[in-house]
């Protein structure tokens, strides 16, 4: 009865989405209840396979309509849920849980409201149905759904400025990538005759890497690349953050990055095994330095908070994309580890801007201020997840960015390039950035004046309280209780992830991977240094608790609220060398205004290339292919 | 500048495409043509067949299609039967697609709301 | 509709024409839909000609007199239960003991029947009915952004000076001139 319940999780979610069309468009009780229902019910179902899963270690392998391999090759469809697969299953149903339960407070005023649960439903479905199959057209049919439910809800508010734009931007950047990864899955059934990832690993492992399966190679990772938003395929993601309604960019940067992640590690390290070629190490590592640094450096210069938001999730998967192409198996743990973190985080920060967004109206940086007082609870959940994204201990962050510069260190000493040297440097200035960038986000909307029409905002009611609850203390106790996440969580899919003769032998039969002389890598369990999280985080406690009693009782000294219409007093001056502000306050977003004009040069170009234009976004990808197309070719061999 | 750069990596793209393409029309078999294929035989024989040397899926679904599924349009027995599951996500991808169009060109709020304005 | 001076409905000839192709393109559309096992055909091709009635009723019509007949919000929950029912038939085959989506009932007739192949021929008709509905349901919305908004003052004008700029290429010179006059005229009352 147990390899029922993956089928039954998607297509439970599926059928809950025609319900809802069905009958929710007038009645807003029953169309909740279904929604809940349908989601619980997958929630539920996705925890129930821990335990055989990553436990016991067995691999689950479904042959959709009882069509078994005949002869060795594969005619049906097959689901096959491995530890890595389910891994990345867990994340995506919670997710989409806290979504769920978020979004029936937070859109209780929109129109259309049955539209949407319908493509929400609709896109939890196709993303967990992407994790957790074994045939790659299947996964490109679940790209697709997944491709068209993202921008049905990305333009879901259409009576905003800008928010069609960003629609059209997203629909043609993503039916780009849909159809490099359409290209190379025919060029790929083309050269093995059979469209089952096993079995294709093991023939591409007897025949060799032929010019066909390097430019299906190519084509596949730059398909995959776009789903994950890399520089430069990252273009549509800070628009199409900031104009969805919360609850789905939440989703988009939870979720949907994490399925483009899941695709580029089953590509690379699965199916076609070519991650112990140090050039497609460097080519991935690259890619990964370049996002990192140029999300952040465009995150220090925003105005707007959820677009801000957006250029560090863009950072962020950097990070991972870093850490997934060092080709080791310390490299893989902190990959995941921080895919992992970087949902719970940053769905938490996605969810505070939403609370702000209800509560006041706006998201404009120069606009808000001294929220802290208003709105106490959301402050603390804003502040737990920046803690995170900096790399503060003792949370989440912390732990996952200290392995990734640990594996980085470690290749460079290993392999004696200086490169992945200068990626750890870059790594740990882009970490100290962030750090920079959040302290601005504070300021400029917590903490400061508050300006006079904000003065009535109130705190947001519980059904957009308790996902914040929750996520914060995943964050909390994630950092914890590492060794616990280790074992039962990252150990399992490192494992899964590098012996693909498990994942072959269960799909196709024992002995089938007998062409492979590929022994069964040894992971050991990622060794971390002599640091109690415990004792840090009590330190922690008291250091804030004593801050924050300290900053919000005393009076502020800083004079009355400030009144519209107030003239310009320039002994306030000081941050800003003479430049007029709004504000007498060191707030607002022009904190770091002083590095933005030393790196004025930098700027102008990195600015002149986000123009908002459609087709130089799509130059853009066409470029970045070709460049990953040239490099396979000219040094896989 | 943008120009030549956009032109050079189409180039590249194209390049590398045609001699993938190249490289696979003299080396790799066809996926199936079919031509030691007995139509007749199959149809009078439904159940006397040999899949125990196929030279890809094609091979074993032509010869299993008559017994294991008894529909005479093959082509439907592979869209339903044996990859029906596909079949599924592409009908749902056409439901999300209408639901979405329908929720994009959807302005009837924006004029309720300013008072009739175009 | 008003179009013209004493014209009041859209050109005849389309009209018949559309009653009838109109009979003609659903049932053809319902026979590919039906015999989808046996003769080339199936679900999703079937289902696209039946929704061109739509399109036929369109052309002949108008959008308000379509939009009557066919009804918008019908066709929007009748392909979400075609839908279900495509995801029903998939999950009697573990209701029955086997993995989902199996062809459960497979030999219940011979090769070539009407009812021949199980599950196939009832998936058939599921999807069919589904992209009918569906893609019918899109030609509508899409349709409805071309009519002209019933509380629209100015739209009728502007038909109108689409079809008498398009009317004077035949006429003699004269008659042109005169009837170039009547369209700055018209055109004129449509930027006031």
């Amino acid at each position: 009865m147990i390899q029922h319940f993956p089928v039954l999780a998607v297509m439970l979610l599926f059928l809950g989405a025609f319900c809802v069309e069905i009958f929710g468009s007038k009645n807003e009780g029953i169309r909740n209840t279904i929604t809940m229902l349908a989601a619980t019910i997958a929630l539920v179902l996705i925890y129930a396979l821990i335990k055989p899963v990553m436990i016991d270690g067995e691999i689950i392998s479904y042959w959709m309509g009882n069509w078994a391999p005949v002869s060795g090759y594969a005619i049906g469809i097959g689901y096959e849920i491995d530890a890595l697969s389910l891994f990345f299953a867990l994340l995506v149903v919670t997710t989409f849980w806290l979504s769920g339960v978020y979004s029936l407070s937070y859109m209780a005023n929109d129109h259309h409201l049955g539209h949407y649960y319908t493509l929400y439903l609709m896109l939890s479905g196709s993303v967990l149905g992407l994790v957790m199959t074994g045939d790659v057209f299947n996964m490109f049919v679940m790209v697709e759904i997944m491709t068209f439910a993202s921008v049905a809800l990305t333009a879901f508010r259409n009576e905003n400025e800008g928010t069609l734009e960003a629609g059209f931007k997203y629909l043609v950047i993503g039916s780009m990538g849909s159809s490099f990864t359409l290209t190379g899955i025919a060029l790929i059934y083309g050269q093995c005759h059979t469209l089952n990832m096993a079995q294709i690993s093991a023939q591409l492992s007897c025949g060799g890497l032929t010019p066909t399966t390097v430019m299906a190679l190519a084509l596949i990772v730059a398909g995959f690349g776009v789903k994950s938003y890399i520089v430069p395929f990252h273009t549509p993601a800070a628009d199409a953050y900031m104009v969805a309604p919360t609850s789905i960019s939440m989703i988009f940067s939870g979720m949907v990055n994490k399925a483009g992640v899941y695709g580029m590690i089953r590509v690379l390290y699965i199916i076609f095994r070519v991650m112990d070629q140090s050039n497609v190490q460097m080519l991935i590592v690259l890619f990964g330095a370049v996002t990192m640094f140029i999300g952040v450096t465009m995150a220090l210069t925003q105005h707007e908070f959820k677009r801000l938001l957006a250029f560090h999730s863009i950072s962020q998967i950097g990070y991972v994309i870093t850490a997934i192409g060092l080709g080791s198996a310390l490299g893989l743990t902190s990959g995941l580890f921080h895919a992992m973190n970087h949902t719970l985080f940053k769905g938490l920060l996605f969810l505070t801007a939403g609370a702000v967004l209800y509560a006041t109206g706006t998201t404009n940086l120069d606009k808000l201020g001294g929220l802290s007082k208003r709105m106490p609870k959301t402050t603390i959940c804003f502040l737990i997840g920046a803690f995170s994204i900096s790399g503060l201990p003792p949370f989440n962050g912390f732990v996952s960015k200290w392995l990734v510069y640990q594996a980085t260190y470690t290749k460079a000493v290993e392999s004696g390039n200086f490169v992945y040297a200068i990626v750890t440097v870059v790594a740990l200035v882009v970490s100290v950035m962030t750090l920079a960038s959040f302290i601005k986000v504070t300021q400029a909307v917590f903490f400061g004046q508050l300006p006079a029409e904000l003065k009535k905002t109130k705190e947001v009611p519980a059904a957009m309280l308790v996902p914040m609850y929750i996520m914060s203390a995943l964050c909390v106790l994630c950092g914890i209780f590492y060794p616990i996440v280790n074992k039962y969580l990252l150990y399992p899919a490192t494992n899964a992830a590098l012996n693909v003769t498990n994942y072959i032998d269960k799909m196709m039969g024992d002995g089938y991977a007998a062409g492979l002389g590929v022994s069964n890598i040894e992971v050991a369990p990622a060794a971390f240094s002599f640091w109690n999280p415990i004792v840090w985080l009590i330190l922690f406690v008291v250091i804030f608790i004593a801050a924050f009693i300290v900053i919000t009782g005393s009076k502020s000294s800083r004079g009355q609220l400030l009144q519209p219409g107030v003239k310009y007093d320039p002994k306030y001056a000081t941050f800003f060398s003479g430049e007029e502000e709004l504000f007498s306050q060191v707030g607002g977003s022009d904190l770091f205004w002083g590095f933005k004009t030393d790196w004025k040069g930098y700027y102008r170009v990195l600015e002149g290339l986000h123009s908002g234009i459609v087709t130089d976004y799509a130059v853009f990808t066409v470029i970045a292919t070709a460049i990953i197309t040239l490099c396979m070719f000219i040094f896989m061999r | 500048m943008k120009r030549t750069i956009t032109l050079m990596s189409l180039l590249i793209i194209l390049v590398c495409g045609v001699f993938a393409g190249r490289f696979a029309y003299d080396n790799i078999p066809v996926t199936y043509d079919g031509s030691s294929f007995n139509v007749v035989d199959l149809y009078n024989n439904p159940t006397v067949y040999d899949t125990s040397n196929p030279d890809g899926v094609a091979d074993v679904i032509v010869k299993e299609n008559l017994e294991k599924t008894m529909a005479a349009n093959n082509v439907a027995a592979v869209v339903f039967d044996f990859r029906g599951f596909d079949t599924l996500g592409e009908s749902f991808i056409l439901l999300t697609a209408i639901a979405g169009s329908f929720v994009i060109l959807s302005r009837g709020h924006k004029k309720e709301e300013k008072g009739g304005e175009a | 509709m008003k179009f013209k001076e004493g014209i009041t409905e859209k050109n005849v000839i389309i009209k018949c024409g559309a009653d009838k192709f109109l009979p003609f393109a659903l049932t053809f559309g319902l026979y590919i839909i039906l015999f989808g096992t046996i003769s080339p055909g199936g679900g999703f091709q079937g289902g696209v000609c039946v929704a061109s009635g739509a399109l036929l009723l369109y052309l002949g019509y108008g959008y308000n007199i379509a939009t009557k007949a066919i009804s918008t919000e019908a066709l929007r929950v009748n392909e979400a239960i075609g839908a279900s029912l495509y995801v029903i038939l998939g999950l009697l085959g573990i209701a029955f003991g086997a993995n989902f989506c199996r062809n459960i009932f497979y030999n219940m007739g011979a090769v070539g029947d009407f009812l021949s192949a199980g599950t196939i021929t009832f998936m058939g008709y599921a999807v069919g009915y589904k992209v009918l509905s569906g893609v019918g349901f899109l030609l509508l919305l899409m349709l409805g952004l071309l009519a002209p908004d019933p509380d629209d003052a100015d739209a009728a004008p502007a038909v109108e000076a689409i079809e008498a700029a398009e009317a004077p290429a035949e006429l003699p010179l004269e008659e042109a001139v005169d009837a170039a006059v009547a369209t700055e005229t018209v055109k004129e009352g449509v930027t006031e």
